[in-house]
């Protein structure tokens, strides 16, 4: 199931902080759509490290990040 | 597009990186606010005195070029997701040489040893040249944001005229070469370095700092893409026009003028337009540099004084946003590097400070108004009397002393909690 999460009218670390947070309680079979302004590189250090995936495309000028446990399968839908 | 790279933490710039610079940087402006108490009546008098001289070069190749390098190694990784390789040597070499190169040029210049400005330039054009190269790789690799490092990339390109129209002058010093008019060149290695390296690298750092931080709108696209390039073109134009059609082109400076006079306008703008309208120190030091620029140009325009102009771009916006980028980026960091740090000890009842443990509010306030009153009396010793100008020497002092306390601070903080982290 889908979680969403929109941290564009964050200032930094805040949506950081916030993605962390959000992916503590990702259940097993769920994943994390965050809605961000720009593309947050740092991040991807830290879900390599917490062992989480995850996939980024740009839509209406947002950058959409999707995150989900590296050992569950991708999700199928993108948007 | 979808796209799944990323940095590993072991690929990340380590915070000591950064904290070199910064700590560098602020030491650096501490020698050059001594030289404004110890020969601050020579620097008043002429733009060309040794000491000006070299007090400019304390402030560009000094303290400005060490904190935009320590911002831009940690830049190119959060914009553009590509670290530089190499990143620990890499840094060692430019740091060490860009320190060296300061100083033994600055020796140079206040004891009018032409030895000694020959080797000084030599050692800055290396430190260049290894910054130039390593960080066009990383901007190379990193395909799909390269228009968003455009600007960033010909701030860079433009150090290359100014380093040769500055070995010439000092070439030119040395008895080297013969040289009848030494001016056009001293214009020439002062507006690309100046307008160019610093102006370009200064304001395409702020297109990107100022949206991520301040969560702004993003800056119209056609003046983030092309303004800057346009003040590159207008430099190279305004170098052609030394040698040819220079009645028809010599007008070039004066549209880069008109340019950064925009580009302010805009950024101030942009900041008023903020979705969270909190006003913190990082901000004040920002609209003081933006100030002083507007001022600049409004002089420069209107034909007035050069040493006004001087003042107000190298105390106003090359000594004063640098230090806003500082108290910006050092707790974002230190936050983020415990942050990672906390994940991969799996240490997870650890709880890292907020941003502003790291360099409080209040001591980055303390040190806003110790420089803006040393700036203010600055701007009146350039423009009432000369006799002012130990007491602003004096007051820079204290204020840049604040700076190394505040990044000490941070420093020891950030250890703390390290420790904390590790034990």
């Amino acid at each position: 199931m889908e979680q969403r999460l929109d941290v564009r009218a964050l200032e930094p670390p805040v949506p950081l902080e916030r993605i962390l947070d959000a992916l503590a309680d990702l259940a097993k079979d769920d994943w994390l759509r965050v809605q961000h302004s720009r593309e947050p590189y740092p991040l991807y250090s830290l879900l390599k490290e917490m062992d989480f995936s995850w996939d980024t495309y740009w839509q209406n000028g947002e950058c959409i990040i999707r995150i989900w446990h590296a050992d569950s399968s991708q999700p199928m839908k993108v948007g | 597009m979808l796209q799944t790279a990323g940095l590993s933490l072991e690929q990340a710039p380590p915070i000591s990186i950064p904290f070199k610079y910064f700590f560098t940087a602020s030491l650096l402006l501490i020698v050059a606010s001594l030289l404004l108490v110890v020969q601050g009546s020579d620097l008043v008098t002429s733009r060309w005195s040794p000491a000006a001289l070299g007090l400019t070069h304390l402030i560009t190749t000094g303290f400005l070029a060490q904190v935009m390098t320590g911002a831009m190694m940690q830049l190119l990784p959060v914009l553009a997701g590509t670290p530089v390789s190499a990143v620990v040597a890499v840094n060692w070499i430019i740091h060490i040489t860009l320190l060296a190169g300061t100083g033994v040029l600055v020796i140079g210049f206040l004891q009018s040893q032409h030895l000694m400005l020959i080797l000084g330039a030599g050692i800055l054009t290396t430190a260049f040249i290894v910054l130039f190269t390593s960080t066009g790789i990383a901007l190379l690799k990193s395909v799909r944001q390269q228009s968003r490092a455009r600007s960033l990339g010909i701030g860079w390109v433009s150090i290359i005229p100014t380093v040769m129209f500055g070995g010439y002058l000092v070439a030119s010093l040395s008895g080297l070469i013969h040289v009848d008019d030494l001016q056009p060149i001293i214009t020439l290695h002062l507006s690309w370095g100046i307008l160019g390296w610093v102006g370009i690298i200064l304001f395409a750092t702020i297109f990107e700092l100022v949206p991520m931080f301040y969560v702004t709108p993003t800056f119209n696209k056609v003046l983030k893409q092309w303004l800057l390039p346009v003040v590159f073109l207008c430099l190279v134009i305004f170098t052609v026009s030394n040698y040819f059609l220079g009645e028809y082109l010599d007008n070039s400076l004066l549209l880069i003028a008109l340019v950064f006079f925009i580009i302010g306008l805009s950024v101030l703008k942009n900041i008023y337009n903020r979705k969270r309208l909190i006003i913190d120190t990082t901000l004040l030091y920002i609209w003081t540099g933006i100030a002083s620029l507007l001022i600049a140009t409004v002089v420069w325009l209107s034909a007035g004084s050069d040493l006004l102009i001087g003042g107000l771009l190298l105390g106003g916006v090359c000594m004063t946003i640098p230090i806003g980028i500082i108290y910006k980026v050092i707790p974002f960091l230190c936050w983020f590097h415990l942050q990672a740090l906390q994940i991969k000890k799996r240490k997870l009842d650890y709880s890292a400070p907020s941003m502003k443990y790291f360099i409080k509010e209040k001591h980055a306030k303390y040190q806003y108004f110790l420089h803006l009153s040393a700036l203010c009396l600055f701007f009146g010793a350039l423009l009432i009397s000369s006799e002012l100008i130990i007491l602003v020497g004096v007051l820079f002092t204290c204020s840049s002393l604040y700076l190394f306390k505040n990044i000490l601070y941070a420093y020891i903080a950030y250890h703390e909690e390290q420790n904390i982290l590790c034990s």
